[in-house]
This record gives C-alpha cells, structure tokens and sequence, in this order.
C-alpha cells in the first residue's frame, strides 16, 4: 500500500492533521485502533465554545471525511521503520504501507503511580491513572470504585474527580504537591468548589497500602500526616510525550523530541505533533493545532518535496522546562509552547539571543508549572538561536 | 462574603464579593469582566453540566450527555443522582432529548450510540 | 493417591511435574499462590551458568553448568521462547578468578576480556558465549502446560501447614484443611521451603540477606546481557537496559520504566521502601549453598536455593530427580503443547492469515503493545485467572493493559464460565 501522508493516531492531533493534509491535496491513510477522536471522547464536559469532547470529535470526523482523500483504518501501529514503512497489526488488518510522509499523533502516557516514586505493594488492585478512570466511566460505563482517592489537582485529575463525583464514586479527596492547584481555574471552580471536594494542597503521598486491592492512603501535608481511607487511587500526575514508536527521534534532555517549527523531526519526512510531543491541555486545545500544522508540513514535504530550510535552535534557559519546537526556520514566525519550571503569577517570556541581546518579550501573563504557555514569536524576532526564560515583574 | 476565582480570563483573580441588604460589592477583580462575573456567580451560579447515561441494547454501555441550557449549580448533584437510577433505549443520535425534564431541565444526548449487533 | 507430590509451583516445581509427567506416574503440584509465577518480573531472564560459579556452591554450579548444555534443547521440546545471546559479566577480581576456575572444571567456555575500569572500581569483563535468554514468565507457563498436558495435576492456593505419615504415603495438610496424599514428596517451595521443611520433618535453615539493587548506567546498545557482579543487566531491542531480580535500575530512559517498576514492585513484595532507587535492598531468601538432597523421612526430597540461577539448572534439576527415581517411560509420544501465538511477534502476513483463521485474532483490546482478543481468551484458557494473570502472559515488564485489557479478560473468563 502506498500513499502520500500516514497518520498514526485518531486523537485531536492526528484528525486535525489528517483533515489539514487532504485539504492541501494529499492521500491520507489514518490509522486508530480504537474511536476515532482519543481522549477527546472520554473528556465530556463543556469545553472550548461550549462544545463536549465528544462533539468536537464529531466534527473534526466529519470535516475529515469531507474531504474525501483520507483512509481510515481501524489498526494499531506496530512498526515505523526511518524509510517511512509502516507496518500495523489487528483490526482492519495487518498492511505494510510506504509513506511520503508519517505524522506520528499517538498521544502521551499517563505516568503510573508506579512512576511518581510513592511506594505501593505489588500486585495490588485498585490503582488507576486518570485516562484509565476515564475510560472506564465514560466507555464501559463502569465505576472504578465505592470511595476514591486521586492524586494530583492538574486540568486532569480534577476532570477526574469530578467525573468520579458525578457518578456516584465518593472522591474522598484530591491530593496536590504543589501549594496552589496547577488547572486552571475554570477547572477548580467546576471541581472543587462545585462539588466540595476536599483538596490538600502542599500534600504529599508517602504510600498505598493495601492487601489484594488498595485500602489506604497516607498523604502528609506540612507538618500533619493522616490517612484517607479508600479503594482506588487515581494517579492524575501527569503526561509523559511517548514516540516509543519511533525510536529513532532525536530527544532533548527534557525528554521532549527535537522538532521544528513545521513539526518536523531530524529526520525528514517525520512529524510529530499533540500528546506525543509535549503535554497539551485539555483535549482538543494545542494539540489540534499542532496536528493541522504538522497535517500542512507533511502534505507539502509528500507532494512537493520540500527543502529543509536552515534552522536556528530555541534552548529552554533560566526558569523554563522545556519548549517546543527546539528549531526554527529562519524568518518566520512561529508559536512556541514554553513550559515554565516554577509558578510565576506574573511574569514574561523573554527570548533572547545566545549574547544576552533581548529579542522578543511576551505579554504579562501568568505562568504556571504544570501547564505550557503558548507565545507568538513574530518573524523579526526568528533571525538567530534563541534562549528563552521566564521572568518575573 | 464569598470567595470566587474569576473564570473570565486565565488571570482567575480571586475575587471577594460582600452582599448586604441593596448590593453586592465586589473586589478583587482585574477588570469589569470580574465584577461582572463575581455579580453572576453570587445571584445565579449556572454551570453546563455533563453525565454519562445507562444505555440498553446498544453498541456501547453508556452514552455521554448534557444539559441542554446551563443549570443552577446546586442541581448538579441531585441531577447526578437521578441520572444513575435511568436508562435509556438504543439507537441514540447526538443531540437527541434523553430526557425532556429532569428536575426541569433538558438532557440531551452529545454522541450517538448505534443499536447492538 | 499420588506418585508424586511437588510443593511449590516455581521454576523447579514446574520443571519437575514436566519430565514426571513422561513417566508413568500421577503427579500433583501443590501452590500456595493462585497461578504459577505470581510475582514474577516479566523482564528477561538470561540462562548462564557462570552467575552461579565462583560463589563456593559446588551444587548449584554443577547443576546450572548442565542445564546450561540442555537449555537449547529443552526449550525446542517445551516450546520455550530461548535465543543463544552469550552473556557479558563484570566480576570483582576475586569472583573472576574463582569462576573462571569453576567454569574449567565444569566445562564452559569463556573469554577474558580484561579489566574495565568503572567509576573507582576495576571489574574484571568475562564473556560467556554459550550463554542465552529467554522469557521467565514464558518459560514457566510453558513448563506447566506441558505438565497439564501429560496429566500433572495444578493445586492452586494450597499452603501446606502440617503432614501426616501413614505406611508408604505422606499426607500434606493445608491451611485450609484440604489434603493432598503422594507416596514421594517433592519440597521445591522456594522462599517457603524452610516452613513447608519443617512441617515434612526436616529442619533446614534459610538464610534471609539483602542483596543491593545498584543503579547502573548503560549508554550503549549492547549485543548480549551484561552482568555487574552478582546484579544483572539485560538489553533491550533498543539497545538500553533492563533489571532482573536482584538487578539493577538503570538510569538511562527509555525502558527503565519498565524495570524499575519490576524492581520496585519485588522490592515492595518484600516490604522494602523503593523511592530511593538508589539505596534500595531486596531481600532475598536463600541457603548457603543449594540443596537438593533427600530429607529424614523415607520419600521426601527437598531442592532449595537453586537462586537466581534457578531457570538454568532446572532442567539438570529434573532430569537428575527423575534418573534417581527409577520411573518407566509412558507409550507412545506425548505431544508437546505448542506456545499460542502473539500478535506483536509475527509478521504482517501472519497476522492476516491468524486473523482470517480466527476472527477474535483481529479483534484488537490494546494497541500499544498490540494485544488481540485471541491471545487474552487463549491465556485465560490456559490458566489466567485475572487480569494480572493474563498481563503476565501477554505484556513485559512495565506495560500496562489498560481499561480495555481488563475488561477483554472479565469477558474472556465469563466466556469460559458460561
């Protein structure tokens, strides 16, 4: 099989790509082996425009199918070898397809309670991540248990909580490290002040314990320590990118892989975008517009070839995580998704170049450690390597 | 004296809105769009709120759902529990009425379901 | 009434109800877990002798030397997954010349490749080209169905407290009070051999120590598995590396997730703290030496402390019982029960024609690691009895099924119910 663009993944990034790319006149082949539309199917609440996750899906399927040039299998990927072979099992079938250009949009991964280094006994049931608990309420349409705990107050783990409140689960309570709840505050309010929720702040997991499935956690917050009983626990810490898939992409020290501006990695020809390169918000946010970026890139690299234009590189400097892209073409401008290391009310983003010399300043804006802040970089600032940070008033 | 954090824009300032007998004062807010929303919030909080429904003889268990117009937000919860103990019949198309009066208020589907097999 | 009892339904014991069960004798394996393999690891078990040389233990190395010959074998008749790698192992100067002195008198072949100097230390780098790998958890399984399949009898949640002796037979007693009689017992119970030791009459002393976990960096792709002292190192496909019990969480991403949650969570089995990876003990329980010797009562036989070399020597294990017992070969061949499939190993051509053949092969419940629907019904048909069971047979260390996966065995273990 052949075909000019490969899509792995029908999330948020992967439709939007899919759809950006038919529209500039591409073959697309999309492969999901699962619904069509990821995590935007198990997040039903009231988003952007007042639209539910699974609403959004809908459209962004139809708008896709629209155009007539996308393929859509029902398969998982299993294999991306670097000359854009892909090989994919189960479902529709196992086909080996030759790509012009592959857009790997398979979402991150939830980090497991095993992952935040709070100890638990082995074998034990009951513990979840949050995509887990989602899926399990949203798509079987069962609970997960009687009396629940979740750790981690993010966008996520309060979607959680109050998904698990509203259908009959007592959230015993939402334990957070940090001393302000890192979601926004759409989300508490929705939340925790909706439903009172208690939340511990400050607060932090020392273990689980449990014989076959969990019966206890010990959080201690400042200087108390208290046990909250319970028989599940769902582990809303976080979403590490994963392009396990392809491992031949380069990857930064923060564990983010190495694109550039167009969504494209060293290697030419493969873009990634949404989950699998950085963690996005809610669904349906940043990740649709990187998946219609990346979409555009990789039907423009499949038809016409493009050239790799020279690349400046944009280095995370004092009191950021990680940004993305990591490389930029000269002359453009470009948004960059910066994720500040620490919690800043109130702050710029300032990019300067490797010599100190100041070349872009942000708005104020507030920025938080556990989401990413979204900066336009107008094209006078793109004329060398940038080092960006974060600075407070 | 009531404590709200403004949803208005992401700075969520976090408002203080005192009401005695003829107004409510508010301070706090960054901007007009504040008092105005800390004014909403004290005399009629709404939310849209969304439920997954027991769906029977259907391709999946349940359907993902909402209310049709914002609800008062001490609703929710008893909206939940009423939304527990009901079910409805496959086939469902998004944006059908599963319910036309739940404590007043409308629940409409917002994904579809195919009947099973 | 039984020929043989075996209590412990490990490595050995698994090992063992296979070749009796060629015999013509009736065997019943008694396990005090739900499954065989309950907590084992899932990462890749590496089949050298040499981890077991040069520690003074003349019992375990001869029986890890022979298994080590018979492993390639044994696995092509059990349908064990088993690729000849060779092993790389770091010694301590000491330990090197002590094994390289076992391995002449036990025959292996190694080659010296020197001193490599590692932060401070100088471990002396020994590679052992007959060395293998294979999947523990697989290896296991496949022990068991071929014993089920020769008529070996599984006894699950079974913890054997007291026995009682009548003329020519010994009777087992649980805990729960059911009862398991054999004319010859088998004690191979592991970490609970010192108890079960006792209840047959014997009194064996287990000796309880930590053993480090290092944390061990590895940047480069290695072709074989790499050995630092008594902790191991395994590769990966992608060339970083992964832990074993006793072993070592790397430092180096990707895949140390995967260990570190096999080494955490058999740290935790033993109720130690693992949030510092770094200064973190398993406690392990073994003998001073390994034994395999018959016990004071007529009949009883015990093999302990084979270790962490346990799935090398057990065949040398089984076939030494059996050679001893003087048993009579049933008629006719015994049809080796062959592994079920697995989706992520075949090619797409198989895959297609799997999936055409059976259509719940096509049916996927997770994508990453690809799992069908086939493969979970065919684990819960050969002894999955949870979603944990079925995990163990289907995914590695530190992949998780996910809600679909567990739901897929609920559906899976209904089926078979109904």
């Amino acid at each position: 099989m052949k075909t000019d663009v490969f899509v792995i993944g029908g999330g948020a990034a992967g439709l939007a790509a899919a759809a950006k790319a038919a529209e500039r006149g591409a073959h697309v082949v999309l492969a999901e082996p699962f619904g069509l539309g990821g995590r935007m199917l198990t997040h039903i609440e009231c988003g952007v425009g007042g639209m539910t996750g699974p609403e959004l899906a809908a459209r962004l399927v139809s708008g896709m199918r629209a155009s007539g040039r996308v393929r859509v299998l029902r398969t998982a990927v299993v294999r991306v070898s670097p000359d854009k072979t892909v090989e994919t099992a189960g479902g529709d079938g196992s086909f080996v397809c030759t790509a012009g250009a592959v857009v790997l949009a398979c979402g991150g991964r939830d980090v497991p309670l095993s992952g935040t280094g709070t100890p638990f006994p082995a074998g034990i049931d009951g513990i979840f991540t949050a995509s887990e608990a989602l899926t399990a309420h949203c798509l079987f349409g069962k609970r997960i248990g009687r009396r629940a705990v979740v750790i981690g107050a993010g966008g996520e783990g309060l979607t959680v909580a109050r998904r698990l409140a509203l259908e009959g689960t007592t959230v015993v309570g939402v334990t957070e490290t940090a001393s302000s709840p890192r979601a926004s505050a759409l989300s508490v309010r929705d939340c925790i002040d909706d439903l009172r929720i208690p939340l511990y702040l400050s607060a932090r997991v020392l273990s689980v314990k449990g014989g076959d499935r969990v019966e206890s956690v010990r959080v201690s917050s400042g200087s108390d320590e208290f046990i909250l009983r319970c028989d599940a626990v769902v582990c809303a810490a976080g979403r590490l990118p994963d392009c396990s898939l392809y491992p031949f992409a380069e990857v930064c020290a923060s564990g983010i892989p190495a694109v550039d501006s167009a969504f494209m990695t060293g290697s030419a020809g493969f873009f990634i975008a949404g989950g699998a390169l950085h963690s996005c918000g809610s669904p349906g946010g940043t990740s649709l517009s990187d998946g219609s970026a990346a979409g555009r890139a990789a039907a423009a690299y499949a038809l016409g070839g493009e050239r790799i234009r020279a690349s400046y590189s944009l280095t995370a400097g004092k009191g950021i995580g990680y940004v993305v892209p990591s490389r930029f073409a000269v002359g453009s401008e470009f948004r960059a998704a910066v994720r500040p290391s620490a919690d800043i009310p109130s702050g710029y983003v300032i990019m300067r170049s490797p010599s100190g010399e100041l070349l872009f300043r942000s708005n104020r804006t507030a920025l938080c450690s556990g989401r990413e802040t979204l900066i336009c970089v107008p094209s006078e600032a793109a004329c060398g390597d940038l080092i960006v940070s974060a600075e407070a008033i | 004296m009531k404590e709200i954090r403004c949803t208005a824009c992401e700075r969520g300032c976090l408002l203080l809105a005192d009401s005695d007998l003829y107004e409510i004062s508010v301070s706090g807010n960054g901007c007009e769009r504040g008092r105005e929303y800390a004014l909403a919030e004290c005399i009629n909080p709404v939310r849209c709120a969304t439920f997954n429904v027991r769906v029977a003889g259907g391709s999946r268990p349940v359907v993902s759902s909402k209310t049709a117009r914002p609800v008062a937000v001490a609703k929710i919860l008893p909206l939940s529990r009423m939304i527990l103990r009901l079910e409805v019949q496959a086939p469902i198309a998004a944006g059908q009425t599963l319910f036309a009066s739940l404590l007043g208020e409308r629940i409409v589907a917002t994904s579809s379901v195919e009947k099973e097999g | 009434m039984y020929d043989f009892l075996i209590i412990g339904g490990g490595v050995i014991g698994c090992a063992l109800a296979r070749e009796l069960s060629r015999y013509n004798a009736t065997v019943a394996v008694a396990e005090k877990e739900n499954d065989v393999c309950a907590l084992e690891s899932r990462v890749p078990a590496a089949i050298c002798a040499a981890r077991s040389m040069g520690c003074g233990d003349p019992v375990a190395a001869r029986y890890a030397a022979l298994g080590e010959k018979m492993f390639r074998a044994y696995a092509v008749a059990s349908d064990i997954p088993y690729i000849k790698t060779g092993c790389t192992l770091r010694f301590t100067p000491e330990r090197a010349r002590a094994v390289a002195a076992d391995c002449g008198r036990y025959g292996i072949r190694f080659e010296s490749r020197g001193a490599c100097g590692t932060d401070g230390e100088n471990p002396e780098e020994m590679f052992f080209p007959d060395a293998g790998m294979t999947d523990g958890c697989d290896a296991v399984y496949a022990l068991r169905e071929n014993a089920a399949a020769g008529g070996a009898e599984f006894i699950f949640g079974f913890s054997v407290s007291r026995c009682e002796r009548s003329d020519g037979s010994l009777t087992a007693v649980a805990s729960d009070g059911r009862r398991l009689t054999a004319r010859r017992v088998i004690n191979c119970a592991g970490s609970g051999g010192g108890p079960v030791a006792r209840a047959l009459g014997d009194f064996i002393y287990l000796r309880h120590a930590p053993v480090d976990m290092e944390v061990v960096r590895c940047d480069k792709p290695l072709g074989s598995p790499l050995f630092v002292g008594r902790d191991m190192l395994l590769p990966a496909e992608n060339g970083c590396v992964a832990g074993t019990v006793g072993g070592c969480i790397p430092r180096s991403v990707p895949v140390a997730a995967g260990c570190r949650d096999a080494a955490a969570r058999m740290a935790a089995a033993a109720g130690i703290d693992c949030s510092e990876p770094r200064a973190c003990s398993v406690l392990r329980t073994f003998s001073d030496s390994m034994i395999f010797r018959p016990g004071n009562a007529e009949g009883v036989t015990h093999v302990l402390g084979a270790g962490v070399g346990g799935l090398t020597a057990a065949p040398a294990v089984a076939a030494d019982y059996v050679r001893s017992a003087g048993l009579v070969r049933k008629n006719g061949a015994i049809p080796a029960v062959r592994r079920f499939p697995r989706i992520r190993e075949l090619s797409a051509h198989e895959r297609n024609a799997l999936a055409r053949m059976r259509a719940d092969y096509a049916e996927l419940v997770c994508a990453v690691p690809p799992v069908t629907f086939g493969e979970v019904r065919e684990a819960v048909a050969r002894g999955a009895k949870d979603a944990a069971g079925a995990a163990r047979r289907l995914l590695r260390a530190g992949e998780r099924g996910g809600v679909r996966f567990t739901e897929a065995v609920r559906r899976a273990a209904a089926e078979r119910r109904v």
